[in-house]
């Protein structure tokens, strides 16, 4: 019996000939928060929603221990899954939602819910196609999150938000659903936002997983140099995954220790050490996606 | 198949369309009862019996008349419903499959809207016959219609026509589902594609190469419907007379005669390869919404 949520092997959709996913293969366990980052149509959508068994996919899948496409109703009723494109239906009251997710979805919680929405600026009588678009979004959120749950999937979704919006989902998320135990998948180019928040990051380009690491490992294995301009060649030459300014102007470079070419030492003496951002490591690993994933 | 969900699914029908059925239902008899309170009264038998029952099925056969011309229009919109509105990926995130939630929308709209039709019609057909009454011979007219043989007279034939709204369904299945699925698949183009396909299937090719297996058997699918819900419609055209004559064990026989004869038909070649499309369209349906989002 695994302790995993989640695990993927070798997992491959293709849209005719264009390939979304790439040889997938990752495990995530119970009690994380996991940023799956990637550019626009690095393949997170895709990956999402074979994970709830709405596409297809080869390779090996396993979600709650349920096969997703096979069991995609069974799986439905034991996570949650809030889509990139989540539009509550228009002509429905919150209420009625309510009622409605009573009926089909088994884990939901009515009383929950409605102590959820409170933390809100959304009514019970309120018409979805009445309210704001972030009102939408923590309606939806506050619904999903009143199934009792182990895992939450959610695709994007802040997209479209302006920032008070955001914080207020993420707030209503991280205190109101994570506690320990619970597992959530934040799909997301967003990377500044969610960086906090997260324990794991998964990194797609092109299909391909680039990265797969804990924060707690991710700042063990790579590393930032601020350098002054005087030493930039002696950086250069050490073959960085990215060179960048910082605010100010001063020069940086992130190295992979775990890379087979990592930096001598006497390169990390060239500046100071410095923790990468997961926005720079975002753009170092998905400007090379010929770097391995690590095994962790 | 969870029969909880399911009834959620149809709640859920309730809860989006219970405005428009309920206008579609609801308004064609109020508004002929105002239009009878200002206008004038005439064309119904002297009998009191006859005049007490010819409005009650008259108005049964209008509002259901009505329903489902309603129902005819909104069926090719109903297959893109969700997709329309964006809301199909809140309800594919829900743990109902792709088949219950069609089979719900479809048993909502063409069967159980219907049904209502006709228990409203039914209903509303008793107050417009009181109105007439009233109308023509004032309060001494109300009280000369004998309400309680009219009610045994006219609940055989209401529920031979319920009966026989199920019967029409299974008819009308292939082609219900075939132009949902028509509609999903091919969207906008979707009336061209339906009216193109019966111009040639229809017209042309039994003209140019008298080509008429299509129009037949669509002929003989839409006489089904039509005979489903009564096969013998003279026999209630019949006099005055001959209606105040039948007792209320004769009605009841003419109905289950008029059923059990519908019934027969269904065994037919025709119906199994009606089935076998209805099935085809269903299926095309679920693999759309499969691919939806």
């Amino acid at each position: 019996m695994t302790n995993h949520l989640i695990e993927a092997s070798d997992l491959t959709l293709r849209y005719g000939k264009k390939t979304a996913l790439d040889g997938v293969s990752f495990a995530i366990p119970k009690g994380r928060v996991y940023g799956l980052l990637g550019h626009n149509g690095a393949g997170k959508t895709s990956l999402m929603r074979a994970l709830v068994g709405l596409l297809p996919a080869d390779g090996r899948l396993s979600v709650l221990g349920l096969d997703p496409r096979r069991q995609r109703g069974e799986l439905l009723g034991q996570l949650c899954y809030i889509p990139d494109v989540a539009v509550l239906p228009r002509w429905a009251r919150v209420h009625e939602l309510i009622t409605l997710m009573s009926g089909l979805q088994p884990r939901f919680s009515a009383e929950r819910a409605r102590a959820l929405l409170k933390r809100t600026s959304v009514g019970l009588d309120d018409k979805v196609k009445n309210l704001s678009k972030g009102m939408v979004v923590q309606a939806h959120l506050a619904l999903v999150a009143a199934i009792d749950a182990r895992l939450m999937i959610l695709d994007e979704p802040t997209l479209g938000l302006d920032v008070m919006s955001r914080k207020g989902f993420y707030e209503l998320l991280i205190d109101e659903w994570c506690d320990g135990e619970r597992t959530v998948l934040i799909s997301t180019h967003q990377v500044e936002e969610v960086e906090t928040l997260l324990t794991d990051v998964l990194m797609l380009d092109e299909g391909r997983l680039v990265l797969n690491i804990s924060l707690q490992d991710m700042d063990q294995r790579f590393v930032a140099l601020a350098h002054d301009p005087a030493q930039a060649e002696a950086v250069a030459a050490a073959h960085p995954l990215l060179r960048y300014r910082q605010q100010g102007g001063r020069g940086a470079a992130i190295f992979d220790l775990d890379s087979h070419d990592s930096p001598p030492e006497h390169v990390l003496g060239l500046g100071e050490r410095i923790r990468p951002n997961l926005v720079d490591l975002f753009m170092a690993l998905t400007r090379k996606p010929a770097l391995a994933p690590s095994q962790s | 198949m969870s029969s909880s969900r399911f009834s959620t699914l149809l709640l859920r029908e309730w809860l989006q369309h219970k405005r428009g059925w309920l206008l579609t239902l609801v308004l064609p008899p109020v508004i002929f009862l105002v239009l009878l309170t200002f206008g004038e009264a005439h064309g119904l038998p002297d009998m009191p019996l006859a005049a007490g029952l010819l409005p009650v099925l008259m108005t049964m056969l209008v509002v259901l008349g009505i329903a489902a011309a309603s129902i005819g229009f909104q069926l090719p919109g109903l297959a893109r419903r969700d997709v329309q509105d964006r809301s199909i990926e809140f309800w594919l995130s829900l743990p109902a499959s792709h088949s219950e939630s069609l089979a719900a929308t479809l048993l909502a709209h063409v069967l159980l809207v219907p049904l209502a039709a006709v228990a409203l019609g039914f209903g509303a057909g008793f107050v417009i016959a009181a109105a007439f009454a009233v109308k023509m011979g004032g309060f001494a007219g109300l009280a000369a219609v004998p309400w309680g043989q009219v009610a045994a007279l006219a609940l055989p034939g209401a529920l031979r026509v319920a009966a026989g709204v199920v019967l029409a369904l299974v008819w009308a299945a292939p082609l219900i589902l075939l132009t949902m699925a028509a509609s999903a698949w091919f969207k906008r183009w979707s009336v061209a594609v339906i009216v193109g396909t019966l111009v040639l299937t229809c017209t042309i090719l039994p003209k140019i190469y008298d080509f008429v297996l299509v129009r037949d058997w669509l002929r003989a699918q839409t006489k089904g419907a039509w005979n489903a819900l009564l096969a013998n419609p003279q026999q209630l055209a019949d006099s005055p007379e001959q209606i105040a004559g039948i007792g209320s064990a004769s009605a009841w026989q003419w109905a289950i005669a008029d059923f059990v004869g519908e019934l027969h038909n269904l065994a037919s070649l025709q119906m199994l390869s009606g089935l076998t499309l209805a099935a085809l369209g269903f299926y095309l349906l679920v693999l759309r919404r499969q691919r939806a989002g």
